[in-house]
């Protein structure tokens, strides 16, 4: 446990050590009752929703693919991915477009709030206790004035996910 | 030697990189081919070393030759040092000095694979330097033990043989001027010698110089380009950099102008072009001794330099084809040895006029060669040798000893002690005391390699020398008798020895000529080979004089620019370029896709011309119902509303008829969009073509894969190629060489049996493995197949369920072909003992990754005591793929439609269940029907809906023996659609070959048929089972 605590610790001095200023930005986003926040590094672009052409074979969380200025992406449904109850599309639906490991994915978030910048030392920890619901996403909380946000380790979003599909 | 090759990475030098990559590849596989003819030969001979094909040998000569050429150009070190070795052996093979055997042949594939690591280190660089000093060592313990022994190479190769010349130059220099005319320390200090005038002493010397280097470049064009590039680049510097120090100038500038010099002397030499070569050496001393002697860039010394760069870029200019003006190399070089003269002392004794006019031979030297004769009759000599001759030295050598049967000799450049260490020679000068004849001497030095003697007869009376020169080309009867015709005798002089022998041509020793005039010589002969001689034909007389020393290059730069332009048709493209613009030619076909929506959807509103006829008629009853109102004289004011209804219609008419233009644009629309469709298909074709290359050199490697295999475990193995050439995209070439020599190597070492076995299976001794690649539909099919022994499928098995790949249950189900398959799972490999050559590599597992990668399908089929067949299937190309569009559910599907045999509709009545399966009968035939989501899991309704339909729309899949009819909603039609993978954002889904994106702009799932058809035989194989 402990371990895991010192890599997250490491992972948070990296992502300090990026920014010079010790400060980082980030671009949050709902997800049910949760705030996330993802390193505005990773995000590409913010899209509407579209036609998602659905994928046979796939993991639930896979919505399917779209076509984004001639590239195929594939969609994932976060809420589905966090064991999220699915809620219907609204008008505050994005996809957030970011890059992961040299690809290019799009997550469907229920709403895009704002860019901001943190201080690194505003960052902690994610608790031990945890449990359950996208626990290994999370690099740390970062706590702000009133609220809380989810730091989230986006570039591990479409691992392991072998298992539950794969073959005929 | 270990260090790796260092150079200024430079945007030149990655050009001339990328082209030595392509280039030598080449050389490379034909060293690599012709050293597998020579040991086949070999093992058929049964290691007897002899019956090879010359010409085969001459051909990996040349090949190791151009290898060396093209690495000195660049600088590469090691390379070049180990291609001139290889360079060495087949040379003194082909001579005779050398008997191939076997340990040769493995010397030489190891120094053919340490070269090609080189080279491949150069593409990526790896952790560990590569040294080839193992090989460089034995090849030369080779050499001396065959007795022809050579002294190690540099790339300073072609520098050195100007140094040599220079050298010579020089010493009699020194011997007639003392030695303040050295370029030595003291001569640093120009304080006269306004550039423009030049004096006439330093203008002789250039002009000997230069008549002494000779152009002698058979540069393949598509270098001359690149070669101009590196000029111009280096001239830019040197003129940046004069310019800035005008009079003055760190220690710092100096070196940076010495550098350039030096770096254009080495490219311009390397590959040929001794003149300019010549020039840059000449400023390069100039700036050596200022750098020595700390002395700063003088004004004239700046000038002289510019004029010097001036020339160089006159030189560059000629190269590309931009300029006929040959540069004046003797004026730039006279200007700049000026400066040495200016310091020297002004004692000179100025030179004898009748020397003079007799350049072609140094005159210095001659003086040196009439002191040395005191008097007696003396002949002055000079014997060219040609520039790439193995053993230069020991030529050189023989000529000295010929000489010394013939009289004294009282001069030889360079000195006969070192002649043997020499890798370069490009000329002897000699003064021989004799009373023999010119012809006797001219004969004797008529060694094998030399190009060209000139011989001088020094007369003491006189003082004057015959000068006899020789243009360099292969004399014919018709070039003889223009020489004993013309007085001042030209002396064509043999390529070859055995010709100059047979000719014993005369030479007429007259001393008429002081070769005022310049002796016409020659210059076509035929029968000659045109490229070899090409350059020296044009030289001879501008040989023999200063004046027309100029013209050379001038016919040299006409010939060259004419080569530039050939340069220009083939061109190296980044291949990233050409992905690009495939990628938009594939968003093209989109939009065509598009356009034929659009066009047809306008097509069918235009509507046709009923609707005028229609008004029409309405019309004319209206007129008619007027005329019959007013002939009735009833109420006014219907007769108001009719003629109302009258003009509204007129307007509608109006309207309809710029309809109608608008129908008549829709049609010229739709015509304009075929046209844009034939367009579009035309440049999809071009820009696919551009990328293909046929697989025959791939193929070809595995010769020398199967070659290794055989020797390292004792079987032989015939490899059988066919389909070479078959093209396919250049990236998957690239991408297919690794999963090959797996599948090659597989077949070679597991699945051929040793000879023993094989013949007491009543087999062929000779294995054979056999690589097929052709062409069916839009798909190329690549095939390794071997005669061995097959795949074990009781071992596999054992295998797989012992690493837990398969259950035991599951392990007891599967059939045959299904445990073939799993030698395809990660983590299994068949072979019992892991040998050197299989062991490595990858696994079956990786093969099929890469094979998917490239969206290929790879199936293996194996009998027993048969053999085994790896077939893989690739797309034509990675980007589009001609196919049917079908909806299935709510979503389009694409499929190749290559793999669809028919479309057909079945009537309700005709579906049966036949064992639990859906089966429709068409035509007598029996047909199992598949419903897309009988197979694929996952979110959604893939079924077609049609529970109440009297009809089913089928696309039948697949082949003769597997058909199968996918049940589909509707037929949308054919399309090109542009593939897009999956995985490239994702990754691969079983049963989806791809996506692709529809003319509305929507992804649409391509159908991977094949991997289809195997999941719908599994699941039936299963259920029969049960």
């Amino acid at each position: 446990m402990s371990t895991a605590v010192h890599e997250q610790e490491a992972l948070i001095q990296e992502h300090a050590h990026r920014e010079a200023s010790g400060t980082m930005q980030l671009v949050s986003f709902r997800l049910g009752q949760e705030e996330y926040g993802v390193e505005i590094t990773k995000v590409q672009e913010i899209i509407l929703m579209g036609e998602i052409t659905k994928v046979p074979q796939t993991p639930e969380y896979i919505k399917g693919l779209i076509n984004l200025r001639s590239s195929v992406i594939p969609i994932v449904d976060l809420r589905l991915r966090f064991g999220l109850p699915p809620q219907e599309t609204t008008d505050e639906t994005r996809i957030m477009v970011v890059n992961v490991r040299s690809k290019t994915i799009g997550i469907i978030v229920d709403a895009v709030s704002e860019v901001l910048r943190i201080n690194k030392d505003q960052i902690a920890p994610p608790p031990p206790t945890v449990a359950g619901l996208g626990r290994e996403y999370l690099t740390g909380l970062v706590k702000l004035d009133k609220r809380l946000l989810i730091l989230l380790d986006i570039e591990r979003i479409l691992d392991e996910q072998d298992g539950s599909y794969g073959e005929f | 030697m270990a260090a790796m090759d260092s150079l200024p990475r430079d945007e030149m030098f990655e050009a001339l990189l990328g082209d030595f990559l392509d280039e030598s590849a080449q050389h490379l596989d034909r060293l690599n081919e012709n050293l597998l003819l020579v040991d086949e030969k070999l093992r058929q001979n049964g290691d007897q070393p002899q019956g090879f094909d010359i010409e085969v040998l001459n051909e990996m000569f040349r090949a190791a030759h151009s290898l060396k050429g093209l690495s000195a150009m660049l600088g590469l070190t090691n390379i070049n040092q180990l291609t001139h070795k290889v360079e060495n052996v087949f040379d003194a093979a082909r001579n005779g000095q050398l008997a191939i055997d076997r340990g040769v042949i493995d010397l030489m594939f190891r120094a053919v694979d340490r070269i090609s690591a080189m080279v491949d280190a150069l593409r990526d660089p790896p952790d560990e330097p590569i040294d080839a000093d193992a090989e460089v060592q034995d090849i030369a313990e080779l050499l001396r033990r065959a007795g022809c022994e050579k002294k190690q190479s540099s790339q300073n190769d072609a520098e050195k043989a100007l140094a040599d010349l220079q050298l010579a130059a020089n010493a009699v220099d020194q011997a007639l001027d003392g030695p303040s005319i050295a370029t030595g320390e003291g001569a640093g200090n120009p304080t006269a010698a306004p550039p423009s005038r030049v004096p006439d002493q330093a203008q002789t010397q250039a002009q000997q110089i230069f008549a002494e280097v000779r152009d002698d470049s058979d540069i393949d064009p598509q270098y001359v380009a690149i070669l101009a590039d590196e000029l111009e680049q280096g001239i830019d510097t040197l003129m940046d950099t004069l310019l800035r120090v005008e009079g003055g100038g760190t220690k710092e500038d100096l070196e940076s102008l010495l550098c350039t010099a030096h770096r254009i002397k080495g490219s311009s030499a390397a590959v040929g072009y001794q003149r300019a070569a010549k020039l840059a050496h000449l400023m390069e001393d100039r700036l050596q001794q200022m750098r020595e002697s700390n002395k700063p860039l003088l004004p004239e010394i700046n000038d002289v330099l510019l004029r010097c760069t001036d020339a160089l870029r006159q030189f560059a200019a000629v190269l590309r084809g931009n300029a006929t003006e040959a540069p004046d190399f003797v004026d730039a070089a006279a200007r700049l040895l000026a400066l040495d003269h200016a310091t020297a002392s002004a004692a000179e004794p100025s030179p004898n006029a009748s020397c003079q006019e007799a350049p072609g031979i140094g005159e210095d030297w001659i003086r040196a060669i009439l002191e040395a004769s005191q008097g007696s009759r003396a002949i002055a000599g000079l014997v060219r040798l040609h520039a790439n001759i193995p053993l230069p030295g020991l030529k050189g050598r023989l000529i000295y000893e010929k000489l010394q049967h013939l009289g004294q000799v009282c001069f030889f450049e360079p000195d006969p002690a070192q002649l043997e260490q020499m890798e370069r020679l490009e000329a002897v000068q000699f003064g021989l005391l004799t009373d023999q004849p010119l012809e006797a001497v001219d004969r004797a030095v008529r060694v094998g390699g030399a190009s060209d003697v000139s011989l001088h007869l020094v007369n003491d009376e006189t003082g004057a020398t015959a000068p006899s020169p020789s243009p360099a080309a292969k004399p014919s009867d018709v070039g003889r008798a223009a020489t004993v015709q013309d007085a001042p005798k030209t002396n064509p002089a043999a390529a070859s020895p055995e010709e100059a022998d047979q000719d014993g041509q005369a030479i007429s020793p007259s001393e008429a000529s002081k070769a005022s005039t310049p002796p016409r010589s020659p210059s076509s002969k035929p029968g000659e080979s045109a490229a070899a001689t090409a350059p020296a034909a044009t030289s001879p007389g501008a040989n023999v004089s200063g004046t027309n020393a100029s013209a050379r290059p001038e016919a040299n730069g006409k010939g060259k620019s004419s080569e530039a332009a050939k340069a220009g048709e083939t061109l190296r493209v980044d291949i990233e370029r050409l992905d690009d613009l495939m990628n938009l030619a594939g968003q093209l076909v989109i939009s065509r896709a598009r356009f034929f929506e659009l066009g047809d959807k306008l097509k069918a509103q235009a509507g046709d011309l009923r609707a005028a006829q229609l008004l029409r008629g309405v019309q004319e009853t209206l007129t008619r119902l007027l005329s019959h109102n007013e002939a009735l004289g009833s109420g006014l004011e219907l007769a108001t509303q009719l003629r109302r209804m009258e003009k509204d219609l007129q307007v509608l008419q109006e309207e309809l008829s710029s309809l109608t233009e608008v129908r008549t644009a829709v049609n010229q629309l739709s015509e304009a969009i075929h046209q844009f469709d034939r367009i579009t298909d035309d440049i999809q074709r071009s820009v696919m073509q551009t990328r293909m290359v046929p697989i025959g050199p791939l193929f070809q490697r595995f010769k020398r894969v199967v070659r290794d295999v055989t020797r390292a475990n004792g079987k032989t193995i015939q490899l059988i190629i066919r389909g070479e050439k078959t093209e396919l995209d250049k990236r998957m070439i690239d991408e297919l060489g690794d999963p090959l020599i797996h599948l090659v190597r597989n077949s070679a070492d597991h699945g051929i049996e040793p000879p023993e076995e094989r013949k007491a299976l009543g087999k062929p001794m000779i294995g054979t493995i056999t690589l097929d690649a052709y062409q069916r539909g839009n798909s190329i099919i690549i095939e390794v197949i071997d005669d061995g022994k097959g795949l074990n499928a009781d071992r596999i098995l054992r295998k797989a369920v012992s690493r837990g790949l398969v259950s035991q249950a599951d392990a007891e189900k599967l059939s045959r072909q299904e445990i073939y398959q799993l030698i395809f799972l990660p983590g299994l490999s068949t072979a019992e003992k892991v040998t050197e050559v299989s062991g490595r590599g990858m696994g079956m597992d990786i093969v099929k990754s890469k094979i998917e990668d490239l969206s290929g399908v790879i199936e293996l089929d194996s009998t027993p005591g048969v053999g085994t067949k790896v077939s893989i299937r690739l797309p034509l190309t990675l980007a589009i793929l001609p196919s049917l569009l079908v909806e299935i559910g709510d979503d389009v599907y694409a499929m190749p439609i290559e793999v669809v045999r028919e479309i057909v509709c079945a009537r309700r009545e005709n579906i049966l269940t036949v064992h639990g399966q859906r089966t429709a009968r068409i035509r007598q035939r029996v047909i199992s029907l598949v419903e897309l989501d009988e197979l694929f899991h996952g979110i959604g309704s893939y079924r077609a809906s049609l529970e109440d339909a009297t009809e089913t729309t089928l696309v039948v899949l697949g082949d003769q023996n597997h058909e199968l009819g996918l049940v589909v909603n509707r037929v949308i039609g054919e399309q090109d659609v542009v593939i897009k993978s999956v995985a490239e954002n994702y990754h691969n889904v079983p049963g989806i070959a791809g996506a692709s994106i529809l003319g509305n702009g929507r992804v649409s799932l391509i159908l991977d048929v094949g991997a289809l058809m195997q999941a719908v035989l599994r699941r039936s194989s299963g259920s029969f089972a049960t």
